[in-house]
C-alpha cells in the first residue's frame, strides 16, 4: 500500500490556493490499469482511467480534518469514510485520487493518491475507510 | 378387472403426488449475496499510532462514533476550529458533525467499544 501527495498539491498549498479543510475536496476511484504518479497535475490527466461501472459516483469528502502530529513529525489529512455506492461487477479498482473540485477537470488539482489492493467490484457496496494516519500525510 | 385397473390408477396417482411433493421440497439454489467491500487505506501508519478508527457507542444513548486513541500529542484542524490533544486523548468522528478531540477520561466514561 502506498500513499503520496502530488507535487502540484505542495505547490498550491504553499501558494495558499488549496485549503483542505474548507475547499470542496472530492475522491474518485481509478482502475488497476492506471499508473498515476506524483507528477500528476489536474484531474483531466487521470479521469480516463476512472471506474465506470454502474452504481459508481465520485464522492465529496465530509468532516475533513488536518492533524498536526508533532511527535511523529507529520501532518495527516483525513475525513469520513468514502462510500462509492453499490458497484456492479466488471471492473477492478486499485487507486483513490483526491482533488479540489473547481467544476472544470482541467483546473481541478489532484492532491494525493492512495494505492490499495486491486479489488474487483462484486455487485455490493464499495467503501474506503482512512486509517488512523489519514488518507495521506505530509512528513517534515 | 375393473378393480385392478382402479387400484393401478390409485397407485399411479399416489406416486405422482409423492413425486410432486418431493419436487416441491427441493429448495431453489440460493442467490449468492456479495460481501460488502470495505478497504482501510491511506497513509502508512506511524509506529506510535494505533491501527485505525474503532466503533464506540455511548453508554446511555447508544450514539455511535468512530474514534482513535492517539498515543502522543497532536493538534486537529477542522472547519470547526483547532483543538489540541495530549497523549492518550481520543480523536473522535461523530456520525454527524466535525471530528474533535475528546479528553481520555471524558471519552472513556461516556463511550464503550463496540463488540
Amino acid at each position: 500500500m502506498a500513499s503520496y501527495v502530488t507535487n502540484k498539491y505542495v505547490a498550491l498549498m504553499a501558494a495558499g490556493t488549496v485549503v483542505f479543510a474548507s475547499d470542496t475536496i472530492k475522491a474518485l476511484l481509478l482502475l488497476s490499469s492506471a499508473s498515476p504518479n506524483q507528477d500528476v497535475n489536474f484531474l483531466d490527466e487521470i479521469e480516463a482511467s476512472e471506474v465506470t461501472v454502474s452504481g459508481y459516483s465520485r464522492q465529496t469528502l465530509a468532516n475533513k480534518s488536518v492533524t498536526e502530529d508533532d511527535a511523529n513529525n507529520q501532518v495527516e489529512f483525513s475525513s469520513d469514510n468514502l462510500a462509492f455506492g453499490t458497484l456492479v461487477t466488471g471492473e477492478t479498482a486499485r487507486y483513490v485520487a483526491f482533488f479540489k473540485d473547481t467544476g472544470v477537470a482541467a483546473t481541478s488539482p489532484v492532491l494525493a493518491i492512495d494505492d490499495f489492493t486491486a479489488t474487483p467490484t462484486n455487485g455490493s457496496t464499495f467503501t474506503l475507510s482512512p486509517n488512523s494516519d489519514g488518507w495521506f500525510k505530509g512528513t517534515t | 378387472m375393473d378393480l385392478k385397473l382402479n387400484l393401478k390408477g390409485l397407485l399411479s396417482k399416489k406416486k405422482a403426488k409423492a413425486k410432486a411433493v418431493a419436487e416441491e421440497a427441493v429448495p431453489e439454489p440460493a442467490e449468492a449475496v456479495p460481501e460488502p467491500i470495505v478497504i482501510v487505506t491511506g497513509a502508512p501508519v506511524a509506529p506510535s499510532s494505533p491501527g485505525g478508527f474503532v466503533d464506540y457507542y455511548h453508554r446511555e444513548t447508544g450514539a455511535h462514533v468512530q474514534a482513535v486513541q492517539r498515543l502522543k500529542a497532536f493538534r486537529l484542524y477542522t472547519d470547526a476550529g483547532e483543538s489540541a490533544g495530549e497523549a492518550g486523548d481520543y480523536w473522535v468522528r461523530p456520525t454527524n458533525g466535525p471530528p474533535r478531540v475528546v479528553k481520555r477520561e471524558s471519552f472513556e466514561s461516556q463511550f464503550e467499544r463496540g463488540s
